[in-house]
Order: C-alpha cells, then sequence, then structure tokens
C-alpha cells in the first residue's frame, strides 16, 4: 500500500510540475483542474523517462533514506523544469527497500520488470547496495548507488559497470578523518562496529591507517545491527582505557551509542569518532550529548556557490537544511539526468560512457570526477566535529568541517584496487 | 581481568535487565489472565516514550512520567474493548494475529503523527550526572531507574497480594472461568487487566527514552527479550518476571564481556534449554506447556 501511495505522490508531483510548466507556457494559470490532469500527461506519455528510487523508508535508516529521496527529487524538479533530460521529462518511481537486501531486489525486480525503468538512484546501507548492483548488471539498468560507503562497492569483484557510486568509500573517508584524530588525540584505539559490510570496511580503513601511523587496537566488539543498549560495551570500552573510541555505527545505532556514551560520562576520558555521523543524526542526539569527529562527504558549510544554491532550493522545497544525505541524493539524480542529456539518449550503454570519465561541479571546492575505472566519484572528503553545548547557535548548527583531502589524495589506487569492470 | 569489572557488567546486567521485568510482568498477567499474547505490547512500549515527548515540553519529565503511562493504559483498555476482547476464548491464534497486525498499524499511526526520524529525548538535569559506586562511575539515571522499578515491584506486588481487587487479579490468572462463576465482573477484569499490563508497557516505554532516543522502531528490540523473559519465568508468574528479567539482563550482559560473538544468541540459547528442561518456565504452573 506504501508503495502504491509512493508512486502516486510521486507522479502527482510530475503532474503539477508538468502543469504548471504547461501553464506557464501558454501563459494562462487558471487552465483548470482537467487541463492540468490530461493535457501534459498525454502530451508526454510515451517521451517520459522513468527513473526508480529505490530508499529505506522504514527500518533503522528511514530518516537517510528520506533525505536521499528529498535530495533526488531536487535534481528531477531542476531537469523538468529546464524540458527534462535529453528532451524527455522525468517521473520517478519510489519504492521502501527497508534497509533489506530481500526486500530490495524484490521491489527492484518490480521496478525493472513491471514500470520498466532504466535506471535506480537510491539506498543507504551497504548491504543493500551491494544486492541492488548485482541485479542491476543483470538486468542491464544503470545504478547511482546513493550513500553506500562500503568500499566493495567499487572496489574488488563485487563492483560493476552498471554501478556508479556518487558518494565517498569508507576508505576516502576514513584516510581524511583518521590520520586528524590519530594526530590530534592519541593512537590507542578501540573499535565498536556494526556487524555488517559497511561497518566492517570501515573499521578496517580505520585500522590500516592507524597502522601506518604505528597505533595500537586496544580492543573491539562487533555489535548487531539494530542494538539500542551499548552500556555493556561501553564498560569494556572504558576498562580498555582507549585514546579513541572509533564507532562505525550509523543511523539510530549511532544515536543510541552516542548518547550513553555521554551517560556514561566516557567523554571526559577519551575522544569519539568514526567513519560517518550526519544532520539527521545530530539533531537527534541533541546538542548536549553531540561529540567526536567524523568522515562527511559534505555539510551544509561548505562554501561553494552550489552547495548555496542547493542548500536554499532544498529550504524552499522542504522548510529546513539538508543533511550530506539530501545532498548524495541530489547529485546522484542530478549526475544520472546530465549523463542522460549529453547522451542524448536514454539507452544506459550510451549513459555510461557520457558518465565515465566526466568532471563536474560537485558543489565543491574542487572539481568532482568519475573515475572510468571503478566507477567512483572521486571528490573533495571532510573530516567534521560535531558542535555541542554553547557553541550551537541553531538548531542546524552542529558540525565544523575541521580538514579537507582531495579525492584523489584518499580514494584506492589502482594498485590497491584490483577491480575489473565488465565490458559493455 | 579485573574483579571491578566483572561486578560492573553484573550490575549493569541487572540495572539493564529491570526495564525487561517491567515488560513482562505487562505481557505475563494480560497472558496469564487472557490467554491473549499481546504483540502489541513493543508498539506501546515506543507509545509510553512519544507521549513522554509531547506531555515533558509541558509538564517536564515528571509530568511526563506520571501521565504517559496513563495515557497509554487508557488506549489499551480502548483497543481492549474494540478489538481483544472479540478474541477470548478463540483459537489463540486469532489473539496472536490480531495484535501482531495491531502492533504493525500503530507503529504506522508513530510514523504518520511524529514522523520516520527519532526524537531527542534527555533525562532530567538532575539525574545527567554519574555516581561513583566505587567499582565503576554509574549514570545516575539508570541508577534512578533502577531503585523506581525495585519500589514499583514491591508496590505491585503489595497490590496483588494484599489487596481485594488485587486477589480477584491473581485468581483470573488462575482459572478465570472460576472467577466469573463466583459473580465477579470478568468484563470489567479483564479490561482493567490489559489496562494494568499496557500501563506497564508505556511506563518502561517512558523510562527507556532517555537511554536510547525515541524512534519508531524500539518496541521491536524490546518485545522479543521479553518474551524470552517470561518463557524463562513461566508464564503468569510474577517472581518468574522479576527472574527472568533479570537471568536475561545478567546473561547478555556477560556474554558482551566475555564471548561477545553469541551475546545476540545467548538470550535464545538459555530460552531453549529452558523449554527442554522444564517447559514451564522456573516458576511457571504446570499445564500451559506441558
Amino acid at each position: 500500500m506504501k508503495d502504491e501511495k509512493g508512486t502516486k505522490v510521486s507522479r502527482r508531483n510530475f503532474l503539477k510540475l508538468s502543469g504548471i510548466s504547461a501553464a506557464g507556457a501558454a501563459g494562462v494559470l487558471g487552465g483548470g483542474l482537467s487541463g492540468v490532469l490530461s493535457g501534459p500527461r498525454e502530451v508526454f506519455a510515451k517521451e517520459e523517462l522513468k527513473v526508480g528510487i529505490l530508499d529505506p523508508y522504514s527500518g533503522p535508516y528511514a530518516d537517510s533514506g528520506r533525505e536521499q529521496t528529498n535530495g533526488a527529487l531536487i535534481a528531477v524538479d531542476e531537469f523538468n523544469r529546464k524540458g527534462g533530460a535529453a528532451g524527455r521529462l522525468v517521473t520517478t518511481f519510489q519504492e521502501d527497500t527497508a534497509t533489506n537486501p530481500g526486500t530490495a531486489v524484490q521491489k527492484g525486480k518490480k521496478l525493472i520488470d513491471e514500470v520498466g525503468v532504466k535506471y535506480i538512484v537510491g539506498t543507504v546501507a551497504s548491504n543493500v547496495g551491494l544486492a541492488v548492483s548485482a541485479l542491476c548488471q543483470e538486468k542491464k539498468v544503470i545504478y547511482m548507488s546513493v550513500g553506500c560507503h562500503s568500499d566493495d562497492i567499487t572496489v574488488g569483484d563485487k563492483a560493476h559497470r552498471y554501478t556508479f557510486r556518487p558518494t565517498c568509500s569508507n576508505t576516502m573517508l576514513a584516510r581524511a578523518t583518521a590520520s586528524y584524530i590519530a594526530e590530534k588525540f592519541g593512537k590507542k584505539w578501540y573499535f565498536i562496529t556494526s556487524d555488517y559490510s559497511w561497518g566492517h570496511t570501515g573499521r578496517d580503513a580505520f585500522k590500516k591507517v592507524l597502522a601506518a601511523k604505528g597505533g595500537k587496537v586496544v580492543g573491539e566488539d562487533l555489535t548487531p545491527l539494530g542494538t539500542t543498549d551499548y552500556s555493556s560495551y561501553l564498560l569494556k570500552v572504558r576498562n580498555a582505557r582507549p585514546d579513541v573510541v572509533i564507532v562505525s555505527l550509523y543511523g539510530n545505532d549511532l544515536v543510541s551509542c552516542i548518547k550513553q556514551f555521554n551517560q556514561f560520562g566516557m567523554r571526559k576520558e577519551m575522544q569519539i569518532g568514526g567513519p560517518l555521523n550526519g544532520l539527521e543524526m545530530a539533531r537527534v542526539i541533541g546538542k548536549d550529548n553531540n561529540c567526536g569527529y567524523w568522515g562527511m562527504p559534505w555539510d551544509i558549510t561548505v562554501n561553494t556557490k552550489g552547495s548555496k544554491t542547493f542548500t536554499a532550493n532544498y529550504k524552499a522545497k522542504y522548510g529546513k537544511l539538508p543533511s550530506w544525505r539530501a545532498f548524495l541524493g541530489y547529485v546522484g539524480m542530478q549526475q544520472l539526468l546530465s549523463g542522460i542529456d549529453r547522451a542524448k539518449s536514454p539507452d544506459p550503454k550510451k549513459v555510461i560512457v557520457a558518465l565515465e570519465g566526466h568532471s563536474f561541479d560537485g558543489l565543491k571546492a574542487n572539481k568532482s570526477y568519475w573515475r572510468d575505472w571503478d566507477h567512483q566519484c572521486i571528490q573533495d572528503t571532510y573530516c567534521g566535529r560535531a558542535k555541542s553545548g554553547a557553541e550551537v547557535k541553531d538548531p542546524d548548527d552542529l558540525f565544523e568541517i575541521v580538514a579537507m583531502k582531495k579525492g584523489d589524495e584518499v580514494a584506492h589506487t589502482r594498485a590497491e584496487n584490483p577491480v575489473k569492470l565488465e565490458a559493455l | 581481568m579485573e574483579l571491578s569489572l566483572l561486578l560492573s557488567q553484573l550490575f549493569n546486567g541487572i540495572a539493564t535487565g529491570m526495564l525487561y521485568v517491567l515488560m513482562a510482568m505487562g505481557l505475563t498477567i494480560i497472558m496469564g489472565t487472557m490467554g491473549v499474547v499481546n504483540f502489541s505490547h513493543g508498539v506501546l512500549f515506543a507509545f509510553g516514550a512519544y507521549f513522554a515527548y509531547l506531555i515533558a515540553e509541558k509538564a517536564g519529565f515528571f509530568g511526563a512520567l506520571l501521565m504517559a503511562p496513563v495515557v497509554v493504559g487508557m488506549i489499551g483498555m480502548v483497543l481492549e474493548r474494540g478489538l481483544v476482547a472479540r478474541v477470548y476464548g478463540k483459537d489463540p491464534l486469532y489473539g496472536l494475529l490480531l495484535t501482531f497486525g495491531l502492533a504493525m498499524a500503530l507503529e504506522e499511526v508513530i510514523r504518520i503523527g511524529w514522523g520516520t526520524a527519532g526524537l531527542p529525548f534527555s533525562a532530567p538535569g538532575f539525574l545527567s550526572s554519574f555516581i561513583d559506586l566505587k567499582i565503576m562511575f554509574y549514570p545516575a539515571y539508570r541508577l534512578a531507574v533502577l531503585g523506581f522499578i525495585l519500589l514499583l515491584i514491591a508496590a505491585l506486588w503489595f497490590f496483588l497480594e494484599r489487596t481485594t481487587t488485587g486477589k480477584i487479579v491473581r485468581a483470573g490468572i488462575q482459572d478465570s472461568v472460576m472467577v466469573g462463576i463466583l459473580g465477579v465482573n470478568t468484563k470489567a477484569l479483564f479490561t482493567g487487566v490489559f489496562g494494568l499490563g499496557t500501563f506497564l508497557a508505556g511506563l518502561a516505554g517512558v523510562l527507556a527514552a532517555p537511554m536510547a532516543g525515541i524512534m519508531p522502531t524500539m518496541g521491536d528490540n524490546v518485545i522479543m527479550p521479553s518474551f524470552i523473559v517470561i518463557i524463562l519465568g513461566g508464564i503468569g508468574s510474577f517472581w518468574g518476571s522479576v527472574t527472568g528479567g533479570l537471568m536475561l539482563g545478567i546473561i547478555v550482559s556477560l556474554c558482551i564481556q566475555f564471548v561477545p560473538a553469541v551475546a545476540e544468541l545467548s538470550m535464545y540459547l538459555v530460552m531453549a534449554l529452558v523449554l527442554l528442561v522444564r517447559p514451564r518456565g522456573l516458576f511457571g504452573e504446570e499445564g500451559l506447556f506441558e
């Protein structure tokens, strides 16, 4: 039921939008409901560009999923306002992955086989993203793996020709963040890791940086996805007396862990950090408990013209500031549609060629580009400090970027990544 | 291995187990009296937290602690009158399906009403410090929750053992048909018991909210452990719930310390063991499972 509703909503948005543009062109705003509903729809019915959006709207990452979709819809608006991509208006079809690989594949098949989409944009959890990636390679459908940070998406034998990753890999995040933490706070680290693909590669990337700096792992624990009580783990951490506890948790798990880290008074005893944190979690953690140093693919404080425009557009549409999840949704969809535009064709093969090696304004200080041999988007990567207490000036003023690395400095080199993408 | 760490984990296990005790008590009196396995108990736990969030804005944490569970208890009574009462005496599967569906529907109500994102919620300022227990520093809030639940258990025990209404409830758990034959209005009794059970779920939700945050799925993570607690302790048994909850808390805590790989699995292993050796649970009455 939710799915049907999601589809209807997106269709309604599409209609509203095409209605507005049609009315604008005719110079008549009071065209009436029937004109809005039937006129433009029939004209564009054959020409519409169908894009599937697969994001979690339920489960532990629901909030992140919603943000990614919201960001993607900003890009859809931009293209539809100027007549679509490759001359076709864009219609989106949204499905809920429920943060479950099985559900995601089932919904993906529905989008591909029944709706007939040639492109899928989205997902948050990397295990879900890997499953969708395999499906899309098999079905020859382009997949923008919007929010998956596990290295596997673009590294090694699970990377695919039809899959592109708009965000940073865990290794990029770790290299930008871990070296900063190690130099500033010490080299005895304890690891708390979410027990699945993303958590594991996040931990491993931090460990590599730590080893290169001659640091020491003083303990580690794996926690099941969806854990709400970390007290027993935190007692172990405190007993091991590390300089830093590296927390590869995300979503509700990260919220619970940081809250309890504060409640046990451990903030005075050690530093905390990890591969990811962001606005949608920091808002729930609350300004008094907000702390630590984290990898961030983007932040509202990135001071570029593109970022400011995106932030303003997002605020205008949704009434709140975008998290970096929204940024990723935007970039993923924007890049897909501009690829279609450049290819002048909806044919996924031509779009892949148009994307590979393409360099673009990714709203950051340095240009971003798609590496042709692994489909990783190479881009500036940030380490953010979570602000707390009196230094928080407004409810969204929760992070400050303390370090930035250029994409090529932190991404896997060709020697480090044995990937061999399939032939087209 | 330091002794202080072992003691810390034991103590922490007891403190976290207390919340399970509260959840299990509500479940077990409902199951014992009406024979309904209430799967919506977890989402009512979440409701407790969400109402606490609403009420705390106006009346502070303690206002929320007083009022939110009462609201949840009243919702429980409405659900019982309107829906759950219809499946009494039928195949237990009906009750199971009904409350399972109810749980999913109510979780969607939370998403529609409060959104999919979590909500920030903190303990009152004077409880946000920590207390030196010699073996470790422990959050004052968790200590307060531990003490509060202990008092509540004593009050519940007094109610069930020493008051006439309490005796009727206990008699209902033993044999509700006979209680009816003796002239007690079982309809009102059942509604009251369901209200009390859901009140306890709501109360557990309020108490848990400052520890882990408020989110729509927060009930999912406590419902399974709560069922395991009553299977360990025995359905309908007061002291069974207490013992089972504490056992569960301690076992999970110690497993995280010594064999973290089986921490998640440990509670199911213990449940399987109890079901094999003593299907009625540690303090359970013969008959339900054997």
